[in-house]
């Protein structure tokens, strides 16, 4: 019961309507299984015309286009583009720092946001036919699900992402990016939900490994609104969330700027490098209205697409 | 420091408020689990090395505020007289060294060294918690015995002691060796060293007597020597103050660098020694003089004393000398009157006996004339020429105006009046006392009735009726009797302690000095013997009548051998023909010689034995005279500042006792005023250390922001 009842709660009303009638579109071509919407770069058979090409031997006689042999007096092959279904791989990052809950949060840490959107992903991949799997990120939790398109799928990844909690870890996501990288077998459009506390350049070269990879990437990062303003003003003890022996107690006055200035450059150094590569970046607030900001996300993705 | 509210230091427990403060806000830290923790390390320990200064800072200026608070309501003070540990100090002893040179006069007629110091520390000990005298006896030992042995006797407090002593040299020197280590031992067995206080070393240096012309001591070194005159007739008093070392001594006078006289001395340890010094007659001006007293083995010449004999111009005597008009009436006869023989003739240096007779003095006028024969006109010529001293000698038929001339000629100089009993109705009958009365300041007689009148009574003596009447009328009337007026303005004895100089009878007025003028009026009435000596005088009054001529006997021994009937020579000063103001007109030499005891035991000492210096000095130039000596003054005068004192301080270093000075103390004394004012300023200076504390801690956080 607690398990369908987190699942309700992950997989809101709010948050299943926010996607309904959208669509999420890769925007490069992915191999996939099953034809669905998304175009894949494999030239094959479909109703969709793409292109002529001379005939050449060995070509199948069932491709000429004999309307233009007629017209031409020569020998042409239809190309058309093949549909295929979409592979989805939702990584959401299990780290400790997902833990994180500010104030004005509502009592919703980053973890749960993050559930939150992969769930809604999850259905909205699930609900176009396409095949969506779940790959949590953390040191202790490596939880693979392969993309599937079957229906009750959904439950299954609802159920993964419920049981699944951050905990500590030293290393950074770019070492379970490399592994989830390793697993995947066929391209893929890998939607990955962290904070990306983490260290840029290396995160950068796996996203760069990615992609080499022929993976599309869409980095979703997740962030509290305290880490972004650092609404501290007193003196504070930090206590790690991924190492809880460090601490660090600071004056919040005197290092405000600093930390604001850090994160910053952190934060276009992310969005700088992911824009190199054509990763689609975007940062979700956990203060921020979920079902509202994803729409705008998906509304921006699709218009630029 | 010491605080005069020294309760309200429980206030600077709030200086541990901040402590607390920050010691309770740092359990109550907030914790916050932070995932972007690499945001909040970069140059996390540059920031963490300023923040813990700062931080530090600030509390160190919140720690001081309110301890300096505390401190300023609790009125710190710096008593920079008693020093730091002057609070600590429970009972405070006074220890006195009474061997005999505290003793020691270092002041005519003052008292001895011990007393005016203990009077002077009576003052710096009134702020002392108690004071215990210790009466030690003998020798600065045995107060060290009697410390020790109180000591052993104290419960256990803080004790501080003074020790008040001249630390005569010959007391530590005498000392054996193994008896200088044990004493040393003693005195550092103390918890609580003696401070010694030295007496000032002027104390010790000179001695005068209380009739001298010449005042010579050793210092406590017993190395120097020094000394003063007043005329040609020279006093020597010599003191070794106890110094066994010194008995034997010999001295040698010389005078313009010619040797005059030489001579041994035998000293008695404890009693100081006079003996005189005849000078020959000089002529007018500065003679240097040196008197040289040594040991027997030590004929060095420290022990020398140079000083500068100033002789001034002769100054005669005028000696009128007049004879009743009734020759049946008992007169003075001067020849067969001892009392006018002393006054006017002394006696002669060389032969104390012999007496010149008053008729071989050289006379103004045709000495075959007879003195009856003088007439009031004679009297005004002779004041003409020479008035400053003038001896009436029963002189009757004076004028008013003639008195006046008298007086005012010898306002400067000295009148002295010899009258015999029917003169002296005839001058009450002229009404010429009342004169006097109004020229001296203050004229006493006691009569047989032990009766004393004033001078203003004695100006009114129009009406018989007046006491001065009855009393000169009792007189008269009660049979042979003489009336003895003296005028002298000299301070003729330099004493406070003598105005009794003579009892001639029983049953007859004494003599009176007055006290209140410089201005001395003598009175004095004496039996006539009916028909040879007038005059029936004690032993006693011989050297009574020698002082108070002792200013006249220096001048006439240079005008004695003027030739019979020469007119004597002018006075370099004319005479003042306006009416006196001041009655203060005194020797040279005299005036020197007062001033030289206005300044002995004084700060002033110094710049006036400079003068004297320097005098030599020049007298050594113009006279030529041998430069060593002058070589040797201020050899003498650095020898009284520190030679004497020199061994004195390293004993006191190696015993590790504190030497202070009883005039500093006494001056340090003075200035405890200006002391409290430095006390308000500390109360201000920490204010102003608060304020600062105050404004810099408001600046600091305005800054950390």
């Amino acid at each position: 019961m607690q398990t369908k009842s987190s699942n309700d709660e992950l997989l809101s009303v709010e948050n299943v309507r926010s996607v309904q009638g959208l669509h999420l579109l890769a925007k490069r071509m992915i191999d996939g299984i099953s034809i669905g919407r998304h175009a894949s770069r494999q030239k094959g058979f479909s109703s969709q015309f793409k292109e002529h090409r001379a005939y050449v031997p060995g070509d199948q006689l069932r491709a000429l286009d004999w309307k233009l042999y007629g017209k031409t007096d020569k020998l042409y092959v239809r190309q058309y583009e093949e549909e295929i279904n979409l592979q989805c791989i939702i990584s959401i990052d299990c780290s400790a720092s997902m833990n994180y809950c500010g104030s004005r949060s509502n009592g919703m840490s980053k973890w749960n946001y993050a559930s939150a959107i992969a769930a809604s992903l999850a259905y909205l991949v699930l609900h176009n036919q396409d095949a969506v799997g779940l790959a949590c990120l953390g040191e202790h939790d490596e939880t693979f699900l392969p993309p599937r398109n079957r229906a009750n799928y959904l439950q299954e990844i609802l159920t993964r992402l419920t049981d699944s909690k951050p905990s500590a870890s030293e290393r950074g996501i770019h070492h379970s990016l490399v592994t989830l990288s390793k697993r995947l077998t066929k391209r893929a459009l890998i939607i990955l939900l962290s904070d990306c506390f983490d260290e840029t350049d290396s995160l950068l070269q796996v996203f760069k490994l990615m992609r080499s990879a022929g993976h599309d990437i869409i980095v979703g990062q997740v962030l509290d609104a305290d880490e972004i303003d650092f609404p501290f003003r007193n003196s504070i003890q930090f206590q790690d969330l991924e190492n809880l022996g460090l601490q660090q107690t600071v004056d919040c006055r005197l290092l405000a700027t600093t930390y604001r200035e850090n994160f910053e450059k952190h934060q276009n150094a992310l969005r700088n490098g992911c824009s190199q590569q054509s990763i689609d970046f975007q940062s979700f607030v956990s203060d921020q209205d979920l079902s509202q900001t994803l729409r705008k996300y998906l509304v921006s993705r699709n218009a630029v697409q | 420091m010491i605080f005069l509210n020294a309760a309200l230091l429980v206030g600077t427990l709030a200086a541990a408020i901040p402590i607390i403060i920050h010691l309770l806000n740092r359990g109550r830290s907030q914790v916050v689990h932070w995932g972007a923790m690499q945001f909040l390390q970069s140059k996390q320990s540059d920031r963490n090395r300023r923040l813990r200064w700062q931080q530090l800072l600030l509390l160190a200026l919140r720690f001081s505020i309110p301890l300096l608070l505390a401190v300023a309501m609790a009125r710190p003070a710096v008593d920079w007289w008693r020093g730091a540990n002057a609070t600590m100090i429970k009972r405070t002893y006074w220890v006195e060294d009474k061997s005999p040179s505290m003793n020691a006069k270092f002041r005519l007629g003052a008292i001895d060294n011990l007393s005016s110091v203990r009077l002077g520390y009576e003052q710096v000990l009134s702020g002392a918690q108690m004071i215990s005298t210790l009466d030690a006896t003998a020798s600065l030992e045995d107060c060290f015995d009697a410390i020790a042995m109180e000591v052993d006797s104290l419960p256990d407090e803080k004790l501080q002691f003074f020790v008040l002593t001249d630390f005569q040299q010959t007391e530590i020197d005498r000392m054996e060796s193994q008896n200088r280590i044990a004493f040393r031992d003693r005195i550092r067995s103390y918890d609580y060293p003696p401070e010694i206080i030295l007496l000032p070393k002027e104390a010790v240096i000179t001695s005068l007597s209380e009739k001298n012309n010449v005042a010579v001591g050793f210092d406590r070194a017993g190395d120097d020597l020094v000394g003063t005159n007043q005329s040609g007739k020279i006093r020597c008093v010599v003191n070794n103050f106890g110094s066994k070392s010194y008995r034997a001594l010999k001295y040698e006078i010389t005078v313009d660098g010619e040797n005059q006289t030489t001579g041994e001395l035998n000293l008695d340890p404890m009693e100081e020694q006079s003996f005189w010094v005849n000078l020959p007659p000089l002529r007018p001006g500065d003679h240097l003089c040196r008197i040289l007293i040594a040991a027997e083995d030590d004929l060095e010449l420290d022990n020398t004393a140079v000083w500068v004999v100033r002789c001034v111009e002769p100054e005669p005597i005028l000696l009128i000398h007049g004879r009743p008009k009734d020759k049946g009436a008992k007169g003075l006869n001067l020849d067969g009157t001892p009392f006018l023989q002393l006054a006017l003739r002394p006696p002669s240096i060389d032969n104390p006996s012999n007496t010149t007779s008053v008729s071989n003095l050289p006379r103004l006028f045709n000495p075959s004339e007879p003195i009856e024969s003088l007439d009031q006109k004679k009297i005004v010529n002779a004041l003409q020429q020479n008035s400053k001293h003038v001896v009436l000698c029963n002189v009757d038929r004076l004028d008013n105006n003639v008195l006046d001339k008298i007086l005012e000629s010898t306002r400067d100089g000295s009148l002295t009046i010899f009258l015999g009993p029917d003169i002296a109705l005839d001058w009450y009958e002229k009404n010429l006392f009342p004169k006097l009365g109004d020229v001296w300041d203050s004229i006493q007689i006691r009569d047989t009735k032990q009766q004393v009148f004033t001078n203003s009574e004695v100006r009114t003596t129009a009406s018989s009726k007046q006491p001065w009447a009855n009393a000169l009328n009792s007189a008269v009337e009660q049979g042979p009797a003489w009336n003895v007026f003296s005028a002298w303005r000299l301070s003729v004895l330099q004493s406070d302690s003598i105005n009794v100089i003579a009892q001639l009878a029983d049953n007859l007025p004494l003599i009176i000095c007055s006290e209140d003028s410089r201005r001395k009026v003598i009175l004095m009435s004496c039996d006539v013997h009916p028909t040879q000596s007038n005059f029936a005088l004690l032993p006693s009054f011989v050297p009574a009548i020698q002082d108070i001529f002792r200013g006249l006997i220096f001048s006439n021994q240079v005008q004695r051998n003027l030739p019979a009937g020469e007119p004597l020579p002018q006075l370099a000063t004319p005479i003042n023909t306006k009416s006196p103001t001041k009655w203060d007109v005194v020797l040279p030499e005299t005036q020197f010689f007062q001033n030289e005891l206005k300044e002995l035991g004084s700060a002033e000492q110094r710049a006036s034995v400079n003068a004297v210096y320097k005098a030599v000095e020049q007298a050594a130039e113009n006279q030529t005279v041998e430069r060593l000596l002058a070589t040797q003054m201020s050899r003498l005068e650095s020898n009284l500042a520190v030679a004497s004192e020199a061994n004195t301080q390293s004993f006191c270093e190696d015993v590790g006792a504190k030497i202070l000075n009883a005039e500093s103390e006494l001056n340090t004394l003075k200035g405890y005023e200006e002391s409290n004012n430095q006390r308000s300023e500390v109360w201000r200076i920490v204010l102003t250390v608060l304020l600062f504390a105050m404004f810099s801690e408001l600046l600091l956080q305005r800054w950390m922001r």
